[in-house]
């Protein structure tokens, strides 16, 4: 429980902040906690599998949204590198764009895996920044 | 920095270890980002079947 606890608290924390930075700030700092949530979030799933909670169909379900988002990750940072080698507006746009995809790829990864063990990520990153304030 | 934020940096401290919080002070510091601190970010998770 503490460590659902954890990963939610973790993601307000990112949350706020974001709130005010430059946009390679921003950016890094959303990738970064995005990656420290993503892999803290994994090993609670690893130890559900452990413990029973979860069994392997689920657990392979979990691994298929995971990996959507794990993708999406992986092109978030693929697009800021070539922001950051260019750093033109229509890079930063498609940076944006992909972040709104990562963004996309939560809620599905997040509801499997609060179905193991409810509260465990927030359903949204809106509804994660509503809780904070 | 907020207490909050130490809060959760100490909370992450005892539940997963110095490496977590390494990578939050890090990641909350960081003033000028490198090409060298993005590329960094392409290892910092693995494919979910490896967990």
């Amino acid at each position: 429980m503490r460590k659902v606890r954890l990963v939610s608290f973790l993601l307000l924390v990112v949350l706020w902040i974001v709130a005010c930075a430059s946009f390679e700030q921003n950016t890094y700092r959303t990738l970064s906690f995005s990656a420290i949530t993503y892999d803290t979030t994994m090993k609670v799933v690893s130890d559900l599998q452990k413990q029973g909670i979860i069994d392997q169909a689920k657990r392979d379900k979990i691994n298929g949204v995971a990996l959507v988002f794990y993708n999406a990750y992986q092109a978030s940072v693929d697009e800021f590198i070539k922001y950051k080698q260019n750093p033109v507006a229509t890079n930063e746009q498609k940076v944006t764009a992909a972040l709104n995809i990562l963004s996309a790829a939560w809620p599905p990864f997040a509801s499997l895996v609060n179905q193991s063990k409810a509260g465990t990520m927030a359903p949204t990153l809106e509804q994660a920044l509503k809780e904070r304030r | 920095m907020s207490t909050e934020v130490v809060l959760a940096l100490i909370g992450l401290a005892l539940q997963y270890g110095v490496p977590a919080v390494e990578s939050a002070f890090t990641a909350y510091g960081k003033e000028v980002v490198t090409m060298e601190d993005i590329q960094a970010l392409k290892t910092l998770i693995k494919k979910p079947d490896e967990y």
